[in-house]
């Protein structure tokens, strides 16, 4: 097994290059059609549950006093997480020029867009009253009354929105020469769309030199930002002072799990699609392999930040907070935290093999049980901390109603929904990156 | 949104506040009674309620959007006879508030009556006239129904049905009865017949005394629930506060016998837990104990014929320790002036007058007669047919000796245990006329109904204490189509062509001749006009009031009368049953009142249903949790309803709640629950054949289903966290005066905002004084328009109320526990958690250190209420509706949020800025006295204080300085504006650890 | 640079990176300074060898920045300051959760300025591609196209066939 990606023994050129990686945008099966179809009926049935919702009232999902926020808010976060890794792979990894990001980043850049643009919603759905939620946002209102810039909401806002339009730019930035390949494969209509959306590229070395500046200026802002937006996401919890929330610790511990939830996403997706596609030449193990071993990592970061959380509160001697933290692991939430701990500590310890780190499937499976992992945790820390808290007499439980249930499956559907056009309509993979590869792999050769 | 609502300025003498004030601006209020209800507009239907509609012509006296005060009289809302001051506005009553001249409850409320307003507005009242053709009621017009009446009563053999009463209704349902030839039948749920013949045996006065608790310094009761459901609550709930006034050097030990810890059980230091219908033998124990002890011409008069209770023989028929008895008696035989008070219905068995007797000897023993216990001066109470009388006039109504049965008040088809047959007996009466206002089961086998107004739009008195009269006046315009009953009765008389002279046209005529007598005997200087608007001004006349008690003398045949050894001991593998009156539901009469359903029972904490009550001990071996349900089966019924385990009922006893397990009554009640009056059988008490409550053997079955039961709180214990504090009698005592709180910090988170403003709205909860009753938040509820949610939601954590009662056990060193009864509202923190979190400003801190909610500004994302440590904070889940006519009872100057919007207490906000208007406009700031909140004005034990923190001098500052004083989770520097003061207790606390 | 719409030119195909350098580097010897040349991939070499060693969009990045850090300035003071409410004792201008958005807000600028300046630079977004243009050039060929009037063509054809080119168009 190659441990880099072995472009000279599959003896691809450039022009492999751009008729495997636009074969999907070329032709289409009845496949793809129905998938698209079950998954947008899903979407609907989402809908359908959501306007429901306006029309009664929050009531109708399970909310119970004093669990005021729940799967909507778990949704959120998983969701802001698993947008992480599109942009710390195109970003971090551009800027320590690790080879393997190439064949991956633009699909994990497009899941990143997906999933903020899921994220998103939930904020929405949860509101008691929807139809406001542009006061949340800062704009001159006749009233004079503007966003309370020390809620951690309004911080949300910010950076959550900063962090879709930098990743949407730096997505479509990459894909500007790609676009402008197309266009050039295409005859009719389509080349002309393709044309708009190239911005007119045609790859002289001048637009080059200005593009390649500002792709690598975007990717430096990127790295911080990533790192930033689930601070902030963490902060909505770690600035409350409800007992299991409050912690110093909820940042790092956030990201790392973001990264690590995120990474597993790019794995549940890629496996299916290169299989569809026939991409084996271009994700190989070799990208399977180095995935793994950055979710391993995060995996023992993750660990370990439960183990610290265990033990901070242990040190800290505060009744209330350990009260909180021993409820979470035996309480009414004691299934979900287990579901947890055995996704998220347990599994992932396989992937110190190298077999199943090589192995497509089993990936692929890892990758599955983490993301259930990770939906639970953002569950067990909202939920059951919420649940026990400082006052004997407001102690509750929380189950999910069938509303929201449609509505988390529908979030589902509409992340998939946009994942399916993508895939059908843009180039999975960066042409343009690929063929700078091997382009330069040919320089070496004659050089 | 939560600020000023009220747009328009108040006059400032049209304004209700507290004391002297408020009288002041009764005597200004030209207005009579009859005047009032001329000025008040029948409410509009609800189509045209949506809109507002000006005056056209401006009512004398009546200035929209500000209140006018009426003193008037409830003395049908519950165990007791209450003054009020009822609000109303634009011709509707929106609240009521205590009397403050009233000698009884004077300036407070029960929960039960203020809830009075619910029945009231109630949707599901008979609008009108009906009369049952084929199976179901048809609107029908008045004057046939007159007719039919009229001619009901020409036929004969009639028999009038009402409640007890020492006023004028009485009087003249009595003479109206004597006129038509009718038998006039008083009945009432309880009865007191075993309290006055145990007197009668006793002293040779069959009255009930006037227990002076506030002067005890020893206070035990044999099973009374005085604080909830027993005689007057709301006043001797007052003089149980003052006799604990710590501050004031006070604190009466006080001692509970009985199988159950009621609301006045979970108050004791001390619980002896004797069987069900076993607290005479204890108390004629414990009268041998003094009368040995205390000795003196008293004690030698009795111990002859005590001498063979001994506390060994009372030991193994009541499960009461006889050293535990021994010291009790020593106790109160030490005690200056100790007061023992009766069983209540819970503890009354088939010896409940030997009960009552041994009660009275005991005080009598101990010296209490005369001080403690004064005859001659108690409460006025009516006298009604005991199950024994009804039993009579049930046998008759059966073998058709009742050919019409005119019902006016009372609901004995549910009240009275179902083994009387009562509701059979109804089916054998040719002609029932129901004149209760209300569906209930009785009305529900009338032929005719013609509905009665409810009593705050009825006239009506009440001889309150010998010599003092209050006047009920209507302060409303009914708002069905019904009548006063008496006119109702006056008209029929009429109808059946019978020349009755009542010397007046209606009643209102009749029961002014019948003040006008008053007024001569009054020998008053003044004419009666003006007497009779000075009257109805203050409510009543209590000039004639009590003078010093009667002295009473032990009559010789105590000395040879032999008790009775109390209820046997329950057969192998059964229970005894304990049946006691709710604390919200009374007899039923509040099932159909949300309220009154959703706030949580003061002891369970349940809402909206039944449930058995079982010890944790007896219940965990058999498997059962709360929630399980189990069926109740005694010789006379089964009922079917949730196991609630409570640490505080004897391990060999059930209890069940009366109240729920209603047929009819309305959307509420009906089909809710279970009545354990079905239970019961029909024995009674040998000496006064009132019903025997106390004494059933019954089987416990489970059923293996788990069945709803809507518990709001949590946990019962608060481990430890500062929520819920208790302290010993003697640490207080030695604390208070020592060293006092420093009040800095909170006054400063005023400052936060603005260190001009001249207020820091505070206030303070005596929890030591506070006795759980919960009148605080049907106070709230009345003010705020707090939603009714229903069981389902409250189920779900999702009841709207702003203020609760939390209930804490706190174990102690014997092994047993005290609770502590929290009344929790909006902490209103200085340094608040859910204002910084809120992204658009909708809470924020005011200038007088107030945490504003902005309904109109709240998106709802909720976050404010994960950030409150105490979670005050209730969300609207949904848009919930008043149905017609309920919403008539709104608060115009508090909105009425929507769904998707956060709520909370706001120290009544509304008040506050009335407040600061009228100040202003007297030049200066406002001062105590100048307005109460809701809570404050409801508690019966004044035990919440409210005021501006900033004026040094303001009681509440003054109160939160004291020694006793702590903030909930002081531990997060919340500086919340609620201080609360320390329960204190005689029991020895267990070491928290 | 020169519009190859109306000055005619020879245009010459490569198909190597090195192919491309090695020509642009003897054409500027001789003279033809003026070169257009196409690339599917991202070549720095290339701009070596056409002497392009720096572009204005990191200054453009930069002021980006500064101008999102002023603006989160203004937003966060001034309204804070515009309607002030107290919320927690918390001080009307409270730093750390200003900085918060000042950090986002220098993110979003920088990134913004950064997109539309190397646009702006690169003469983008354009409808019409230069008639030098060919399709192939977005596959795996690269191009020189070196804009020469009749005079100087003969000399320019002779040089390009010096170089590797694989294909000339004149």
């Amino acid at each position: 097994m190659a441990d880099h990606w072995d472009t000279e023994e599959r003896g691809l050129t450039l022009a492999d290059a751009n008729r495997d990686i636009m074969r999907p945008i070329m032709v289409s099966s009845w496949r793809y059609w129905t998938l698209l179809a079950f998954v947008f009926a899903l979407v609907v049935w989402g809908c359908i549950a959501w306007a429901w919702q306006i029309d009664q009232g929050l009531g109708v999902a399970g909310y119970s006093h004093p669990v005021m926020w729940a799967v909507y808010i778990t949704s959120f976060v998983f969701w802001v997480g698993i947008a992480h890794s599109g942009t710390l792979i195109s970003a971090i990894l551009y800027l320590f020029r690790s080879g393997w990001r190439t064949t991956i980043n633009r699909a994990s850049e497009a899941m990143t867009i997906f999933a903020v643009m899921t994220a998103g919603l939930f904020p929405l759905i949860h509101l008691g009253r929807t139809w406001y939620f542009y006061w949340l946002i800062p704009y001159p209102s006749e009233r004079f009354i503007w966003p309370n810039f020390k809620s951690p909401l309004v911080w949300d806002v910010f950076a959550v929105g900063t962090y879709f339009t930098i990743s949407l730019l730096f997505w479509y930035t990459g894909m500007i020469p790609d676009l402008a390949a197309i266009r050039d494969r295409l005859r009719g209509w389509k080349s002309k769309v393709y044309g708009l959306f190239s911005v007119g590229w045609q790859g002289t070395v001048r637009e080059w030199s200005h593009y390649r500046r500002a792709y690598l200026y975007m990717a430096a802002i990127a790295t911080p930002l990533v790192l930033s937006v689930h601070s902030v996401v963490s902060w909505d919890f770690a600035m409350g002072i409800v007992p299991g929330w409050h912690s110093t610790i909820f940042a790092p511990y956030f990201v790392a799990g973001a990264i690590f939830s995120g990474m597993a996403m790019v794995i549940t997706i890629l496996v299916p699609m290169r299989w569809a596609f026939g991409l084996e030449d271009y994700i190989t193990d070799y990208h399977l392999d180095n995935m793994s071993k950055l979710i391993l990592l995060t995996s023992l970061i993750v660990a370990y930040s439960y183990a610290a959380e265990y033990f901070i509160t242990y040190y800290s001697a505060d009744p209330t907070e350990q009260a909180s933290l021993f409820f979470r692991a035996h309480g009414s939430f004691q299934g979900p935290f287990w579901v947890m701990t055995f996704c998220n500590v347990i599994v992932p310890a396989t992937l110190w093999f190298k077999k199943v780190r090589r192995s497509a499937s089993a990936a692929f499976v890892v990758s599955i049980f983490v993301n259930i992992g990770m939906f639970y945790e953002r569950y067990v820390i909202i939920v059951s901390s919420l649940a026990h808290e400082y006052e004997p007499y407001s102690w509750g439980f929380y189950r999910p109603s069938w509303v929201e249930i449609s509505i988390i499956v529908g979030s589902f559907a509409w992340f998939f929904f946009w994942f399916l056009l993508f895939t059908k309509a843009l180039p999975t993979i960066s042409i343009a990156e690929v063929k700078e590869h091997l382009a330069h792999q040919g320089a070496h050769e004659h050089g | 949104m939560s600020e000023s609502s009220d747009t328009q300025a108040p006059r400032p003498e049209e304004e209700p506040s507290t004391g002297t004030s408020r009288r002041t601006f009764l005597k200004i209020l030209g207005l009579s009674g009859a005047g009032a209800t001329a000025a008040a507009c029948r409410p509009a239907p609800p189509h045209i309620d949506q809109k507002l509609i000006p005056y056209l012509v401006q009512p004398e006296g009546i200035t929209p959007g500000t209140n006018t005060l009426y003193a008037s009289l409830l003395a049908e809302a519950g165990p007791e006879p209450l003054g009020i001051h009822a609000w109303v506005r634009d011709g509707r009553v929106l609240n009521l508030e205590g009397n403050p001249d009233f000698p009884l409850n004077a300036d407070s409320m029960s929960a039960l009556g203020l809830s009075t307003l619910q029945d009231l507005y109630d949707p599901d009242r008979i609008p009108g006239p009906r009369q049952k053709r084929g199976g179901d009621f048809q609107e029908a017009a008045w004057k046939d129904g007159i007719q039919a009446l009229g001619k009901a009563v020409k036929d004969g053999d009639v028999v009038l049905l009402t409640g007890t009463g020492t006023g004028t209704r009485d009087r003249f349902a009595a003479e109206w009865a004597k006129a038509v030839g009718a038998r006039h039948v008083r009945y009432d749920t309880f009865d007191y017949a075993a309290l006055r013949r145990a007197h009668e045996i006793a002293f040779g006065r069959a009255e009930i005394p006037t227990y002076a608790v506030d002067q005890a310094d020893r206070i035990v009761t044999f099973g009374a629930d005085f604080l909830a459901t027993w005689l007057e609550p709301v006043t001797l709930g007052r003089r149980f506060a003052h006799a604990r006034d710590i501050e004031k050097g006070r604190h009466a030990r006080f001692t509970f016998v009985g199988p159950r810890l009621s609301l006045t059980g979970s108050n004791a230091d001390d619980w002896l837990p004797a069987r069900p219908g076993t607290s005479g033998p204890v108390a004629l124990a414990v009268a041998h104990v003094v009368a040995q002890k205390k000795g003196g011409s008293r004690g030698l008069e009795l111990q002859g014929a005590l001498a063979t209770y001994t506390p060994e023989w009372a030991a193994d028929r009541t499960g009461v320790a006889a050293d535990k008895i021994q010291k009790l008696g020593e106790e109160i035989a030490a005690a200056e002036r100790p007061v023992a008070l009766p069983p209540g219905p819970e503890s009354q068995g088939a010896d409940a007058t030997d009960a009552c007797l041994a009660v009275a000897l005991l005080n009598y023993a101990a010296g209490a007669i005369g001080t403690t216990v004064q005859f001659g001066v108690g409460p006025r109470r009516g006298q009604g047919a005991t199950l024994a009388e009804m039993k009579t006039l049930i046998a008759d109504m059966k073998n058709g000796k009742v050919r019409t049965l005119i019902v006016a008040g009372p609901n004995p088809a549910f009240t009275l245990p179902a083994s009387a047959g009562f509701a059979e007996a109804l089916g054998q009466v040719p002609t029932v006329v129901s004149l209760n206002s209300h569906m209930d089961e009785t009305t529900a086998a009338a032929g005719w109904i013609l509905p009665g107004s409810h009593e705050l739009e009825s006239w009506g008195d009440a001889e309150v204490l010998p010599g003092a009269w209050a006047l009920g006046q209507p302060v409303m315009q009914p708002v069905f189509d019904t009548r006063q009953r008496e006119d109702i009765l006056m008209q029929a008389a009429d109808a059946a062509g019978i020349k009755a002279d009542f010397g007046a046209q209606d009643f209102a005529g009749y029961l002014e001749n019948a003040w006008q007598e008053k007024h001569r005997a009054s020998g008053s200087s003044q004419r009666f006009d003006e007497w009779w608007f000075d009257t109805k001004r203050q409510g009543g006349r209590w000039e004639a009031a009590p003078g010093k008690a009667a002295s009473v003398g032990l009559s010789r045949t105590v000395t040879s009368h032999s008790f009775s050894g109390g209820a046997n001991a329950p057969a192998r593998g059964k229970f005894d049953l304990v049946v006691y009156p709710g604390s919200y539901l009374y007899d039923g009469r509040g099932a159909n009142r949300g309220w009154m359903q959703e706030i949580p029972d003061p002891i369970t904490k349940c809402v909206w249903g039944s449930w058995v009550e079982m010890h944790p001990d007896t219940a965990r071996p058999l498997g059962l949790e709360n929630g399980d349900e189990v069926e109740v089966t005694s010789e006379s019924g089964k009922v079917r309803a949730p196991v609630y385990l409570y640490p505080g009922i004897r391990k060999d006893a059930v209890g069940i709640q009366i109240g729920q397990g209603h047929t009819h009554y309305g959307r509420n009640a009906a089909g809710r629950g279970v009545s354990p009056l079905d239970l019961l059988p029909d024995t009674v008490d040998g000496a006064t054949g009132s019903l025997a409550y106390a004494g059933v053997a019954v089987q416990l079955t489970a059923t293996g289903r788990k069945a709803p039961l809507a518990k709001l709180q949590g946990s019962d214990l608060d481990y430890g966290r500062e929520v819920s504090e208790i302290m010993g009698v003697e640490e207080a005592r030695k604390a208070i005066g020592e060293h006092q709180v420093d009040l800095t910090e909170l006054v400063e988170a005023a400052w936060d905002s603005d260190p001009m403003s001249p207020y820091r709205w505070g206030m303070t909860v005596d929890l030591n004084a506070c006795t759980g009753c919960g009148a605080c938040v049907a106070g709230c509820y009345a003010e705020n328009n707090l939603a009714v949610v229903g069981e389902e939601r409250c189920a779900g954590g999702r009841e709207m109320s702003w203020i609760r009662i939390e209930r804490y056990f706190e174990a102690t060193a014997d092994g047993g526990f005290q609770t502590t009864h929290l009344a929790e509202m909006c902490q209103q923190c200085g340094d608040a958690p859910c204002e910084p979190v809120c992204p658009v400003y909708a809470a924020y801190h005011n200038p007088e250190g107030l945490n504003v909610q902005v309904y109109n500004r709240c998106v709802g994302t909720r976050y404010c209420s994960n950030n409150c440590p105490y979670k005050q904070r209730r969300f609207n889940w949904f848009s919930y509706d008043f149905p017609y006519p309920l919403n008539l009872q709104l608060n115009p100057d508090v909105t009425v949020r929507d769904k998707g919007v956060m709520e909370k207490c706001t120290f009544c906000v509304q008040r506050i800025d009335r407040a600061k208007v009228q100040a202003k406009e007297k030049g200066r700031l406002v001062q105590d006295g100048d307005f109460q909140t809701a809570c404050q004005a409801a508690c019966p034990t004044r035990a919440i204080t409210f005021g501006n923190l900033k004026d040094p001098t303001s009681r509440v500052s003054r109160i939160a300085k004291g020694a006793r004083s702590y903030h909930v989770l002081e531990e997060l520097n919340t500086r919340p504006a609620v201080t609360y003061l320390r329960d204190v207790t005689h029991a020895e606390l267990a070491q928290e650890t | 640079m020169a519009d190859a719409a109306n000055v005619s030119g020879v245009l010459a195909h490569y198909e190597s990176i090195d192919g491309t350098r090695r020509a642009i580097e003897t054409l500027r010897e001789a003279g033809f300074d003026d070169l257009e040349v196409f690339s599917p991939v991202m070549c720095p070499e290339l701009e070596e060898a056409l002497g392009i060693y720096s572009s204005p969009v990191r200054r453009w990045a930069l002021i980006g920045g500064i101008t999102g850090f002023t603006t989160a300035n203004l937003l966060t003071i001034g309204t804070s300051l515009a309607y002030p409410l107290i919320g927690q004792g918390k001080p009307i201008i409270s730093w750390p959760p200003f900085i918060v958005i000042m950090f986002e807000l220098t993110i979003l600028y920088t990134g913004l300025f950064a997109m539309f300046s190397w646009m702006v630079h690169a003469h983008r977004p354009k409808l019409k591609l230069s008639p030098a243009y060919r399709a192939v050039f977005s596959v795996d060929r690269w191009g020189i196209f070196v804009p020469v009037d009749a005079r100087d063509r003969d000399r320019a054809l002779e040089k390009v066939r010096e170089t590797e080119a694989v294909e000339v168009e004149a």
